[in-house]
């Protein structure tokens, strides 16, 4: 078994240095927001909405929460299809063994198969980051061609596996096996498309970020320490922070896969799947 | 069941680094907190303790459902090593040529289990070779599962067994491969990085603030400062607690019983006196 810790299994301060990079523009809001205020909170009318403030607390905090909640399970849903996609091919590789008849024949048609399949999940990874995947990808099937989708390799899967049935390499019941291996595959790489395309509707994004602001913004007007002492300010900011950053984190978790920095290592996942599929020595293994 | 004491026990040794930050913040507040211009802090006190209480709810919720999807998946193992065994007896018809065969997959069935639980630990699972020794020693798991469907195909091409036999014998080695890879998805993949940091340091920015301005008491009372010890501890282990949820394969101490389970597996496996066990 591979090691694979963790995307981003880096030292504390590398992790916290590389969120805090993503975030500048949110924290330098916050700074900006806590300074505008500072100044203005004590022109400003504001005072009566000190006792609002606890409550609205409450609120962000449910919501801020709900988000992050369902951004886990999408996350951890993200991850357990990748997880399937790995068992998918181990699964078809190991039907192709228990399946194989000795013959030169069905030997060269049962590593096309497990050559796409490795193909397969690298196109998906590249396709669910929006890029195109490199030359070593397409050279693992030279027999397909160039620009096939995962679409496509799953069909030709399907391909393959009409053939090795009708030249009686298999019968209806390997077909069967075979068949529902391609079948699993493809509803993994459908609910990888589903999570990559399908963000958390917008308005409801806008939503909670509003909250998050409104509240955020109401803290530092009612600063509990008062504007007149420093760590009056600081604990606004930091209050202010926390909240945004909560809200942030969720989003960063929502997106798993179109992110390189915090995202799911799929080409970790790849690179093992090569590695069990066609061998440690492919180039496209780990 | 282990004794409560014993368990708290445990608990204490593991969190002794953690506890005693929390004691050595606490003494540092006791001299500075009346010297430190936060007074104004104990306003947002309760309104931090609701997030903290939030997300540390969250981090435990989510980590007892990876523990539990972690049982889970080994309740699965065990069941389809059973279910392994029942189809092989159902097919099994006597011939010695097929007992052979059943006899090794039901040895490598057993050794799966504990090379499995091995590599989620960590550790070699040297000495496992014995159970099959007709396989390489240093087999991984992915590679036995192989091994048992390259057997099915002997069974097959033999003629030991039908092409729906094979079938179920297939379908049965693909449910321990997706049994598997769910295992090793659960160690392979801890919660992110940058949430498990925004969760601890909001569980030690809320107690350290507990801390700062604190409990009614005041800080020149012993019932003050024990209080606040008790809530920064209090949220500080019920985080921690959380981390320990989210491991349950490799912490030998608060994890999975995987010997359990994988001694019970050999046992249903094993035939009188074959020493699986």
């Amino acid at each position: 078994m591979s090691p694979m810790r963790t995307p981003v299994g880096s030292r504390a301060w590398a992790t916290v240095a590389r969120v805090a990079w993503r975030l500048r523009w949110d924290l330098l809001a916050v700074l900006a927001v806590a300074a505008v205020m500072t100044v203005l909170t004590d022109r400003l009318p504001l005072k009566s909405v000190a006792p609002v403030v606890p409550l609205l607390g409450i609120v962000a905090s449910i919501f801020i929460g709900f988000r992050n909640s369902n951004a886990y399970a999408r996350w951890w849903e993200a991850r357990t299809l990748w997880g399937g996609a790995v068992a998918n091919a181990r699964s078809l590789d190991n039907a192709l063994v228990a399946l194989d008849d000795s013959s030169a024949e069905m030997a060269a048609v049962a590593d096309r198969m497990r050559r796409r399949q490795a193909r397969h999940n690298w196109q998906l990874a590249a396709e669910l980051r929006g890029e195109t995947p490199g030359g070593a990808v397409t050279q693992l099937t030279p027999e397909d061609p160039p620009g096939a989708s995962s679409g496509d390799l799953l069909a030709r899967q399907g391909a393959d596996i009409g053939l090795l049935t009708r030249d009686g390499m298999i019968d209806v019941q390997g077909r069967t096996l075979l068949v529902s291996a391609n079948s699993a595959q493809a509803n993994t790489a459908g609910g990888l498309e589903r999570i990559r395309r399908q963000p958390v509707p917008r308005y409801y994004d806008l939503f909670v970020r509003s909250v998050t602001w409104f509240f955020a913004v109401l803290v530092c007007t009612v600063n509990p320490g008062g504007h007149g002492r420093v760590a009056g300010i600081a604990v606004g900011v930091l209050l202010m922070t926390l909240f945004v950053v909560a809200e942030r984190l969720g989003h960063f978790l929502e997106e798993p896969m179109s992110d390189r920095a915090l995202g799911l290592p799929m080409e970790d996942f790849c690179a093992r799947l090569t590695a069990e599929l066609l061998g440690p020595t492919s180039p496209l293994a780990r | 069941m282990t004794p409560a004491y014993q368990v708290a026990g445990q608990l204490l040794w593991r969190f002794r680094f953690d506890l005693a930050a929390v004691l050595i913040v606490a003494a540092a507040m006791v001299v500075a907190a009346d010297r430190l211009p936060l007074q104004g802090a104990a306003a947002v006190v309760p309104v931090l303790g609701i997030v903290v209480s939030v997300f540390i709810g969250f981090r435990n919720r989510n980590a007892y459902n990876r523990w539990w999807e972690a049982r889970t998946l080994w309740g699965a193992i065990l069941i389809n090593a059973r279910s392994l065994n029942y189809a092989l007896i159902s097919y099994d018809d006597g011939r010695p040529e097929m007992s052979v065969v059943l006899d090794r997959m039901r040895r490598r069935e057993a050794r799966h289990a504990w090379q499995l639980a091995a590599e989620l630990r960590g550790t070699s699972g040297a000495g496992l070779e014995t159970l099959t020794p007709e396989d390489p020693p240093g087999a991984s798991a992915a590679d036995l599962l192989r091994r048992q469907a390259a057997d099915i195909a002997v069974l097959s091409s033999a003629g030991l067994i039908d092409r729906q036999a094979r079938r179920v014998l297939v379908t049965i080695n693909s449910a321990q491969v997706g049994a598997t890879e769910g295992l090793e998805r659960i160690r392979n993949q801890p919660i992110p990085r940058y949430y498990d940091l925004f969760i601890r340091g909001l569980a030690w920015t809320f107690a350290v603030l507990v801390c700062t301005r604190v409990d009614a008491a005041g800080h020149n009372t012993v019932v003050g400062v024990l209080v606040g010890i008790l809530v920064m501890a209090l949220f500080v282990i019920a985080e921690r607690i959380g981390h320990l949820l989210e491991e349950p394969l490799s912490d030998n101490v608060f994890g999975l019983d995987l010997d359990g389970i994988c001694g019970r597996l050999a046992g249903d496996l094993a035939r009188p006196a074959s020493g699986l066990t």
